[in-house]
């Protein structure tokens, strides 16, 4: 049996009373985002750790060469796998424990991740293919959540978006039907071909009023909530996720269940999750840039060069 | 104070009544620890005290403590009190309050705050807390807590915070011991 957290009446009384006047536990406003930490690894590609307020998710891209699949001979594979375990919190039960059986939470994060980054077609698959029907690459980025505070959906798609942009693989060439991968000394590695960088926003909602005005009345005071944390999350009587990218085109809006929300609220949120998207991308390509120019270093790729020649 | 470790045992002084805190088992006259940590002797009047100050990230209830849980569930004729997320609930009796009868009892909902004392700790069988004073049988500040908010502190800090008296706080609010 999953068990919850235990929240008191005290302290969902103050959260929502400090809400409806506009401020959050951590000094926040309703739709400011915690600050986002991205830090990459310096000696290896393909690894990023992303960390949002206590929320932390670390990710890393592999890549393997294999068979394309039999129905999709021109494209290569790309998998996300999203296994929540309770290192992060005892809220998520380890698989061993639950026979494999994921809770409905990790079902929803997990499914939402995969349809905003893999299915809006971030990744290139067709760059992937080597030789149709034969050979391609499978790329694989192997989420590990680390610790929880809110908001897993957001941190994954930051965390996946930056090791996917992160990641080289080997420079390769073909001669006929085989396959030449070269060294990291030899040539550089090249980047995958990302085609947008989608972003989820996650939206949360509480309702100040009975039931009864949310469903009939037309007072739409329902409050909005953006990045929410542990407790905000937990006592959430809906959540709307979207994911955009920085053309500002919605790749993914998912609402189950929940508050009953009026449509101008969503095009509000929408509106928000436009404007902080264009900051985070930025923010995202800032940090690959920095780690590509720490990378550049002419002296020592000269001085493999002669290496090289000598053996 | 002196730094112990589980494995570890001394003799208390016999003559004077021992009182034991937490982290600290007995056979006889001989103590042992069971964590590392400082131990602590302290005498007050006629009687000593002994325990072992440590830190950890799980609360391990110990008889005398105070303690703020959250009502969970009730079954029979006790409520179930949640101290810590994701671990076991201590018991609270529905009489476990000052001049509590049948008639006339307190009734706390799912959700409830109560502050109280750790009454008995059994490894065989749930955690009994009380809500009143044990020497005086009145109520001491116990009992359910209304408003306010809960703030989760480390283990070792609210201790402290419960034996000093002149602790620098900017509120003196009940913590989650």
């Amino acid at each position: 049996m999953v068990r919850d957290y235990d929240i008191s009446n005290n302290e969902k009384q103050f959260v929502l009373t400090a809400l409806e006047q506009n401020i959050r536990l951590d000094g926040r406003k309703l739709l400011q985002m915690r600050d986002v930490h991205i830090s990459v690894s310096r000696d290896e590609y393909g690894y990023a750790e992303v960390s949002l307020g206590k929320t932390k998710v670390a990710c890393r891209v592999t890549a393997e060469i294999t068979k394309p699949y039999e129905d999709r001979p021109f494209e290569g594979i790309f998998q996300i796998s999203t296994e929540i375990s309770p290192i992060c919190s005892p809220f998520f039960e380890s698989g061993l424990t639950t026979g494999g059986k994921q809770s409905n939470d990790e079902i929803l994060i997990s499914r939402l991740i995969e349809k905003a980054v893999r299915r809006s077609g971030a990744l290139d698959l067709e760059s992937l293919c080597i030789i149709a029907g034969s050979k391609c690459w499978a790329i694989r980025a192997d989420l590990q959540f680390l610790n929880y505070d809110g908001n897993f959906i957001d941190i994954s798609s930051i965390a996946v978006m930056v090791a996917l942009l992160h990641f080289r693989k080997p420079d390769m060439e073909i001669d006929g039907n085989n396959v030449i991968l070269f060294d990291e000394d030899q040539r550089n590695p090249v980047p995958l071909s990302i085609l947008h960088i989608p972003l989820c926003f996650t939206f949360q909602f509480y309702n100040p009023n009975d039931d009864e005005e949310n469903i009939k009345g037309n007072l739409n005071n329902e409050l909005v909530l953006l990045d929410a944390n542990l407790i905000e999350e937990r006592l959430s009587l809906g959540s709307m996720t979207l994911t955009i990218n920085k053309n500002k085109e919605l790749c993914q809006m998912v609402k189950c269940g929940g508050l009953n929300i009026d449509a101008s609220m969503i095009m509000n949120c929408c509106q928000h999750a436009s404007n902080l998207v264009d900051d985070l991308t930025r923010k995202i390509h800032d940090v690959i840039r920095t780690d590509s120019e720490l990378r550049k270093n002419p002296v020592e790729k000269e001085l493999q060069v002669v290496n090289q020649r000598e053996t | 104070m002196s730094i112990v470790i589980p494995g570890d045992h001394f003799t208390l002084e016999t003559g004077t009544e021992v009182v034991l805190g937490p982290n600290l088992q007995t056979t006889g006259n001989i103590a042992n620890p069971t964590t590392a940590g400082y131990l602590v002797q302290t005498q007050t009047g006629s009687s000593s005290l002994a325990y072992v100050e440590a830190d950890s990230k799980r609360y391990m209830p110990a008889a005398q403590d105070f303690v703020v849980g959250t009502i969970v569930g009730s079954f029979g004729e006790s409520y179930k009190v949640s101290l810590a997320n994701f671990s076991t609930p201590a018991v609270l009796g529905f009489y476990a309050f000052p001049n509590a009868s049948k008639k006339n009892r307190p009734r706390l909902k799912t959700g409830d705050l109560v502050y109280a004392r750790v009454a008995s700790v059994d490894p065989d069988l749930d955690v009994e807390l009380e809500c009143f004073d044990a020497t005086t049988g009145k109520e001491g500040g116990f009992g359910h807590l209304e408003g306010g908010f809960l703030f989760e502190v480390r283990l070792a800090y609210a201790r402290y915070l419960l034996r000093h008296q002149d602790a620098p706080t900017p509120y003196k609010t009940p913590s989650n011991v």
